[in-house]
């Protein structure tokens, strides 16, 4: 049995996204609230693309977490700005979405 | 059964309560992974080791099928009959209910994570408590969490009845007057016609926001404050459902089983060095202490823990990548697989072809000695392979986020062998005389508990 770490060129085999079972990414909370922060923090020349279908898939919950942050209004007109890939530096929003991210982050590790 | 506890920090915390409490600690080995709350607690009530009783994980797989067996299905279906009949048919309360002198006894189970009460032996007990999902969900009128009281039996049924009035008011004793209490009508539930559910329905205040994210984090934070508290309510609910029972039949014994959860969650969100992670464990303690004045009480643990200040980045594949994990700054590619983040291992199921355990059972950076697998994982069920972390190292899919801190429970590499960290969990015992069965590993705490008097 080797006791190498295992390296890229060692594995081989057809790329596919995996179906992610368990982990944290099926829960929705995480997945929603690091759809958000990814969004908010999203560097320029990154893969808007992907950024936007996160935010998409998950436009109830994104809006209803701005909605409570910032109220009606202000969460609209930010939801909206951020699908049409504009950058928003909100590094306070950023951070309260942070301290939410990480709350249900560990909450999904010690199983609740 | 005090969750995320390992043999030295019990130790040496109970040298803080004096020499002469109880009986031990007496070191249980665990020799088999993945170590973490289902699998522990399923070894610990079957007396079988993993490989036998076939509870892997939360999640796992049989070999060539993509239906993934989860544990947290169990309140709501009836298992699946091969993967599950094992648990069924060895589970403690079935045991119980097995030895003559146990027939008649009452039993309750209560946890605050809703497989565990099942991987006790639910469909054999009274009463199984617990909480429906692990954090508030949606309802028509805001947010809520379900507390789930099923009743197996006749008597059972009567004592959650007899008992609604004083379980409400011991839950009043957790929250505040923003809260709203009630007991509600449950969902139809599929375990027969002798079974019964209850439910307790707590409303989260409204000022808790309208997204399920900012809700939970405002339960992240609640539970920050009340999770001992929580243990201590679900052990105030046993003893009031073993009272409504009474009397029982030829001077039956009462049983309750109770798996404890506070020492678990900080041990993951501050790390078992953590004064909270302290507090908790004597709070355990005490509490365990205060029921021996009742009746004998055994202690034990399903998993142990360790400080996990650095992490290790676990990404899944998007567009057209592979999952890959990054390891001291060296990202690894994953073969494709089925994953699944089991604890604080990443373990991978490939539904293609054969899997040979001794070639490819457990393989990755981290050599973990390979006699340790036939006792893990049942043939059907073995991964293709299994990425055990570092002794300091969480694997965690923080992204941007995750800089490490808190701990991690399971099995982890140190210097290239499975590290003797998490190896090792307390048997301790507080009855009027010697056990009378003292074992060496997880797999013999059934036989200790049934010879208890």
């Amino acid at each position: 049995m080797s006791t190498e770490r295992m390296r890229g060129d060692q594995v081989g085999g057809k790329r596919q996204p995996p179906p992610v079972i368990g982990g944290v990414l099926e829960d929705e909370s995480v997945a929603s609230t690091m759809a958000l922060y990814e969004a908010l923090r999203r560097p320029p020349g990154s893969d808007l693309e992907e950024v936007v279908a996160r935010l998409r898939s998950w436009r109830e919950e994104v809006m209803a977490l701005l909605d409570d942050l910032l109220g009606p209004d202000e969460a609209r007109s930010l939801f909206d700005a951020l699908l049409r890939g504009q950058i928003v530096r909100r590094a306070d929003l950023a951070t309260r979405v942070e301290q939410v991210l990480r709350a249900n982050i560990e909450l999904v590790r010690a199983g609740g | 059964m005090l969750d995320q506890v390992g043999y030295d920090p019990f130790d040496s915390m109970l040298r803080t309560f004096g020499n002469q409490v109880g009986w031990g600690p007496y070191p249980l080995v665990l020799d088999y992974i993945p170590r973490t709350t289902p699998v522990g607690h399923a070894t610990i009530s079957t007396g079988l080791l993993p490989k036998e009783h076939r509870i892997q994980g939360r999640v796992w797989f049989s070999r060539g099928s993509s239906a993934a067996h989860r544990v947290e299905a169990l309140p709501e279906t009836v298992p699946t009959p091969t993967v599950f009949d094992p648990l069924r048919r060895n589970s403690l309360a079935r045991r119980l209910r097995q030895d003559p002198t146990h027939r008649d006894a009452a039993i309750v189970a209560a946890a605050a994570k809703n497989f565990i009460p099942f991987l006790f032996g639910a469909w054999d007990t009274d009463v199984s408590v617990y909480p429906r999902t692990t954090s508030p969900e949606r309802d028509s009128s805001g947010y809520s969490i379900d507390i789930i009281f099923d009743a197996f039996s006749m008597r059972g049924d009567a004592a959650v009845v007899a008992s609604e009035s004083e379980v409400l008011s011991l839950a009043y004793g957790l929250v505040d007057s923003n809260w709203s209490l009630n007991w509600v009508t449950p969902a139809k539930s599929s375990f027969g016609p002798g079974h019964r559910r209850h439910m307790m329905r707590w409303q989260v205040p409204a000022r808790w926001g309208k997204s399920r994210s900012k809700v939970r984090e405002s339960w992240r934070h609640f539970l920050e404050q009340s999770i001992v508290a929580v243990d201590e309510f679900y052990t105030n609910v046993i003893e009031r459902l073993l009272a409504a029972m009474r009397p029982l039949p030829g001077g039956a014994a009462e049983i309750a089983l109770q798996s404890c959860v506070a020492t678990d969650s900080y041990g993951h969100w501050h790390g078992p060095s953590s004064l909270q992670y302290v507090r908790a464990l004597g709070a355990g303690i005490t509490r365990a202490i205060r029921l021996a004045g009742q009746a004998s009480v055994m202690v034990t643990s399903d998993h142990g823990g360790r400080d996990t200040p650095a992490w290790w980045k676990w990404q899944a594949g998007s567009n057209g990548n592979a999952a890959s994990i990054t390891t001291g700054g060296e990202l690894t590619s994953l073969p494709p697989a089925d994953f699944v983040l089991e604890g604080d291992h990443l373990v991978g199921y490939s539904q293609n072809g054969a899997v040979n355990p001794t070639e490819h059972g457990v393989r990755g950076g981290m050599l973990v000695p390979v006699q340790n697998v036939p006792r893990s994982y049942h043939p059907d069920q073995v991964p293709s392979w299994i990425v055990l972390p570092d002794i300091d190292s969480a694997i965690m899919d923080l992204r941007q986020v995750g800089n490490g801190g808190g701990g991690a429970h399971g099995a982890c590499e140190d210097g290239g062998t499975l590290s003797p960290v998490d190896g090792r969990v307390p048997l301790w015992v507080l009855a009027n005389a010697t056990p009378s069965t003292i074992p060496s590993g997880l797999e013999g705490v059934a036989a200790a508990f049934l010879a208890l008097r």
